[in-house]
């Protein structure tokens, strides 16, 4: 009877696993590598799981308790404790290969990323995009107030035309690679776009990176993936990914850290409302 | 000639402490097995509490527009239930539980050599648990941050708990690690020192191997946390900045700088990593006994499983940064660390690969410990497969912070080693108490526990394959990502917690009845081969042994010895004491043995 | 024998088995106390070696401030060094149970980690009157943190001391107890002493 139901359990967890509505999201980004290799694992780990429990399923049935049988005697076997090693060692190199190249491509962005500062806090998300120059400007945390938001620092002529993006949506361009260089003024925070796939840990007082090129347009939730207070379920926003036009369309709308600062100084102070 | 005279001991036994009032007999106990029994239940208490903790998580998962906690009270809640059962249930029950009731029955000696700092551990790990519930009731409430309490979080305004909460959860960790320190001494030394005579240190049961080196991992692992935990009591309460940069918290420049947080979370999980094997180990050892009981058959392969033991302890002081793969530490860690992660599964897969060759060609009873062993197997493959998910750094990365780590390492540290722990109790029940279980209660509560655990974790993956990040409140209005059907899962699963939950009321009613009603059981019930079974009485009195030690001629694992007329034959029985079979033609059982 | 050697032999065959029929049951022929008081050490060493890495990690960072190493420290440098000498003294005594010339040398030990542990605190009187505070630095932060530790387990230290001095006054003496505890207290001051010694170093190299 025992043996019948594990039987079931292994068959059902396959079956789930087939027909699972609950898969990975669409993929929007160049790291379907990381979709293949999930699946190979998938694969190997499945079939690890459907061998081993199912010769445990045979033992159990075939070797129930008769009276006047005996076991085996057999403290080892050489021969069948280096096979299965030498299987599994050649499985864990079948998983672990293919992982370190992908992983050495994800800590290595090509020449021609974009950078994009993403600025997290409790518990909203800001955006720093590079301006006419590529370059972003400089920035510490103990510049920030109620002026300077970002804490720019106002001699740095790189970071005069910085866009800004207090708190909304974030809008890339398709098909070009971002770097997103990522920063924290408070806490530990995550930007993680799930169908985006890549994902780094804000840490406070240090830049973190990975790089990604959006290839399928339209918008996507960021979810914050590091606990990062009372509110950290609730520091999302949205990333959409557009095409050329409407990208610039939407471009030409943000603000700089230039004009940010002249309205400052003429509107005093009307930044202390966006939060 | 087979027998030669076993040499007297060069160190006298040790005079053994006899209580002489009530209090030092029943509560300040230093007999190692009262000490044992007062382990299990504060560890079952507190566990009972991360239990009621762990309802209310997932009611408000499952269920999140009724509201029924803050958003305050839920991050307490997951914090608390995962500090509580991982140090203050496993470990304790693992090591302070299982260890003092076999380390000196299994080895053969009368108690522990440090009797009396053995029940100072005892009562130091009280007081640690009671400090860390009090900050239930202090003001407010106990910490936020996550088990894994990182900075700055852990100590800024946002996370709850900054009143006392934090300090208190850091203090009674000291106060713990302060206390296992002591155990520790003590469950090393005694097997280290104090076997019978014969006892080598490859004639012990695996649950003694895994004990000792979850125990010596113990002692080199936990510094690790007080290290951490005192540079963030500092820093918290003297304004020191090991963890802390600079900093603007709601708009306000804090007067920290400098510090790392990553240096935390190296520090943490160099503690952390050898922790989930402190708890691994010994439910591997134990497993291996009573499967290789309950199947008449030697453990296969006892070399390799002990050789595995030490491996895996070994490696797992090189594995902790797996934990941090997305931590925005330097990438190149990321090479090293997975490798050495994935080479940690080679010595694991094998200790599975034993359990089941175990039970090939065996004779085996489906007892309800058997019960548990096996679902322990399909649990713990289950889990330690979605490891392999989770090492593989680049794999890792979408994983990383989504309810597939919640259902990996549920199923590997919660699930597996609870299985154990069952198997364990149901096992040992007639020798610590005298008495047989009720066989009825404990299948319904094995078939509860293992369906219900399995379809409660088993679907959960899934969720974090869809992106559902970990350490939320509630998901929201996020129609394209958390769709109603994972919703509806969501809810599934919070209806089987809850069941399963409920349904370990069997246990407690099979445990607290059979021990003064349930049917005698006659001495080794089981048949088993190990010392703990040979004691006069059951349960075994102060002293263990009665008047003479027993001395070892033998490994634990002798079932269907060739030429032996019982399928079993336990340690203290020398090869002439051995009835031999009928029709067999040697003098000698494994005459034809090299 | 190697831990290789061991893990390697197949206790199952009747040839090992006759070699293990002869074991008595221990892995060491010294005596529990000593056993447990080398894991004890073992545990400190991993504290402390975490603490020494944290510190060098931190060190690299570019706002490390150096503190100034009042003579005072040299001092209780000394007197610790002092006090290892005379705890060797009283080990060397109590092994050969010459407990009555033991006790003077014991109780000077003692004496003298006394003062070590005072005058560390007059170095942080010292340091503090001088503006270094705990939370101006990390450097300082480090030292008062690593040297409040040693403290800490040197306190620990002379709680044993105090048993040790009440026993060895007494007239009817537990002779292996006494000879036992003594010796383990030495490697045990000793071993405070080389982790001072390490600290010490560290902090004035940097």
């Amino acid at each position: 009877m025992i043996a019948f139901v594990m039987f079931l359990v292994v068959v059902g967890s396959i079956v789930f696993h087939l027909l699972s509505p609950w898969w990975w999201t669409p993929i929007a980004s160049n790291w379907g590598g990381i979709d293949s290799i999930l699946q190979l694992t998938f694969a190997l780990t499945g079939f690890v799981f459907a061998a081993v429990i199912g010769f445990m399923i045979y033992c159990i049935y075939k070797f129930k308790k008769v009276p006047g049988r005996r076991g085996d005697y057999e403290p080892e076997s050489k021969k069948t404790e280096l096979t299965l090693t030498a299987v599994t060692t050649v499985g864990i190199i079948a998983l672990l290969a293919p992982g370190l190249v992908v992983w050495d491509e994800y800590v290595t962005p090509p020449d021609n990323v974009m950078p994009i500062e993403v600025m997290g806090q409790q518990w909203y998300w800001s955006f720093r995009l590079p301006g006419e120059d590529g370059i972003l400007g400089t920035s510490d945390a103990r510049n920030i107030n109620d002026e300077n938001p970002f804490g720019m620092n106002p001699n740095d002529p790189n970071g005069q035309d910085d866009i800004l993006i207090q708190g909304d949506d974030l809008h890339l361009l398709i098909d070009q690679p971002v770097k997103v260089l990522l920063r924290s003024i408070d806490v530990l925070h995550n930007f993680y776009v799930p169908q985006f796939r890549g994902k780094m840990d804000m840490v406070p007082g240090m830049i973190t990176y990975y790089w990604f090129t959006p290839e399928k347009s339209g918008e996507y939730e960021i979810l914050c993936a590091e606990l990062c207070g009372v509110g950290h379920h609730a520091m999302r926003g949205f990333v959409s990914v557009d095409d050329q036009a409407n990208y610039n369309e939407w471009l030409s709308e943000q603000i700089t850290f230039k004009e940010s600062i002249e309205s400052a100084s003429l509107n005093g102070n009307n930044y202390a409302e966006i939060k | 000639m087979s027998d030669a005279i076993i040499p007297e001991r060069e160190v006298e036994e040790q005079e053994l402490y006899h209580a002489k009032s009530w209090w030092t007999e029943k509560v300040f106990s230093q007999d190692a097995k009262i000490i044992g029994i007062q382990y299990f239940c504060t560890a079952t208490a507190i566990a009972l509490i991360g239990l009621v903790l762990s309802w209310f998580m997932r009611m408000q998962i499952g269920f999140p527009g009724l509201s029924i906690i803050s958003e305050g009270f839920y991050y307490q809640a997951i914090t608390m239930h995962g500090m509580i059962m991982v140090v203050y249930f496993l470990t304790a029950l693992f090591l302070g539980g299982f260890g003092n009731y076999l380390i000196p029955l299994m080895v053969g000696a009368r108690d522990m050599v440090f009797p009396y700092l053995n029940m100072i551990s005892y009562w130091t790990f009280l007081l640690a648990c009671l400090v860390l519930v009090a900050s239930f009731f202090t003001p407010g409430g106990p910490t936020g941050a996550g088990w894994t309490l990182y900075p700055p979080q852990a100590i800024l305004g946002g996370t709850p708990g900054q009143e006392s909460g934090i300090i208190l959860m850091l203090v009674s960790l000291s106060i713990f690690i302060v206390g296992f320190t002591m155990g520790g001494l003590n469950y090393i030394v005694t097997i280290l020192q104090a076997r019978t005579r014969g006892m080598t240190l490859m004639r012990m049961p695996l649950s003694i191997w895994g004990i000792f080196t979850a125990t010596v991992l113990a002692m080199f692992a936990f510094p690790a946390l007080l290290v951490s935990a005192i540079m963030m009591i500092l820093d918290k309460t003297l304004l020191t900045s090991f963890f802390m940069p600079a900093l603007v918290e709601m708009g306000e420049q804090l007067s920290y700088g400098g510090g790392s947080p990553i240096l935390f979370q190296h520090l943490f999980w160099f503690f952390g990593h050898p922790e989930v094997y402190i708890v691994a180990l010994p439910a591997f050892g134990i497993v291996s006994d009573v499967l290789s009981v309950h199947s008449r058959k030697n453990i296969f392969g006892y070399r390799m499983m002990v050789w595995a033991i030490v491996a895996i302890g070994a490696l797992s002081f090189i594995v902790w940064a797996h934990h941090m793969y997305v931590s925005g530490m330097h990438p190149y860690f990321g090479f090293f660390f997975a490798t050495t992660t994935l080479i940690i599964a080679v010595p694991t897969a094998i200790k599975v690969y034993n359990w089941v060759l175990t039970m090939w060609r065996g004779n085996i009873t489906l007892t309800v410990p058997m019960l548990f062993c096996i679902s322990f197997i399909i649990t713990f493959l289950n889990g330690g497969l979605t490891g392999l998910f989770l090492g593989n750094v680049i794999v890792d990365v979408p994983l990383s912070d989504t309810y597939f780590v919640v259902a990996h390492f549920h199923m590997v540290m919660g699930i597996a080693p609870v299985q154990v722990v069952f198997a364990a109790i149901y096992h040992w029940f007639p020798l610590m108490t005298g008495r047989m279980y009720n066989e009825t209660l404990g299948r319904l509560h094995f078939w509860f526990t293992f369906l219900g655990s399995y379809l409660i974790y088993f679907p959960m993956h899934y969720l974090g394959l869809i992106g559902v990040p970990r350490r939320y409140y509630e998901m929201g209005q996020t129609e394209a990502l958390y769709t109603q059907s994972a919703a509806d899962l969501n809810v599934f699963i919070t209806l089987t917690a809850l069941v399963t939950g409920f349904a370990q009321i069997f246990f407690f009613i099979n445990i607290f009845w059979s021990r003064k009603y349930g049917a005698v059981a006659e001495k080794n019930p089981w048949q088993a081969n190990s010392l703990e079974w040979r004691t006069p009485s059951m349960p075994p009195s102060h002293g263990n042994f009665g008047k003479e030690l027993p001395v070892v001629y033998r490994w634990p694992y002798d079932f269907n010895v060739p030429g032996a007329k019982d399928d079993f034959v336990p340690q203290d029985v020398s090869n002439s004491e051995v009835e031999l079979a009928e029709g067999y033609e040697g003098t000698e059982i494994k005459a034809e043995q090299t | 024998m190697s831990i290789f050697d061991t893990l390697s032999q197949k206790p199952w065959l009747p040839s090992q088995e006759k070699k293990d029929n002869l074991h008595t049951g221990q892995s060491f022929a010294f005596e529990s106390s000593r056993v447990a008081l080398i894991c004890f050490l073992g545990s400190i060493t991993a504290l402390f070696s975490l603490f020494f890495v944290a510190y060098v990690g931190r060190m690299a960072y570019g706002d490390w401030r150096v503190l100034p190493e009042p003579f005072l420290l040299w001092i209780n440098t000394g007197a610790l060094v002092i006090s290892s000498i005379l705890f060797q003294k009283a080990k060397n005594l109590s092994n050969r149970f010459i407990f009555d010339n033991a006790k003077y040398y014991l109780l000077a030990a003692g004496i003298f980690a006394i003062l070590f542990i005072l005058g560390q605190f007059r170095v942080w009187n010292l340091l503090n009157s001088y503006g270094y505070f705990v939370d101006s630095n990390a450097s300082f932060a480090f030292f008062y943190m690593l040297t409040g530790l040693h403290m800490v387990h040197m306190l620990g230290g002379l709680v044993v001391w105090i048993w040790s001095i009440s026993q060895i006054f007494k007239s009817d003496l537990s002779y292996t107890k006494l000879k036992s505890t003594i010796g383990s207290t030495a490697i045990y001051w000793h071993y405070l002493l080389v982790v001072w010694l390490i600290l010490f170093c560290l902090l004035i190299v940097t």
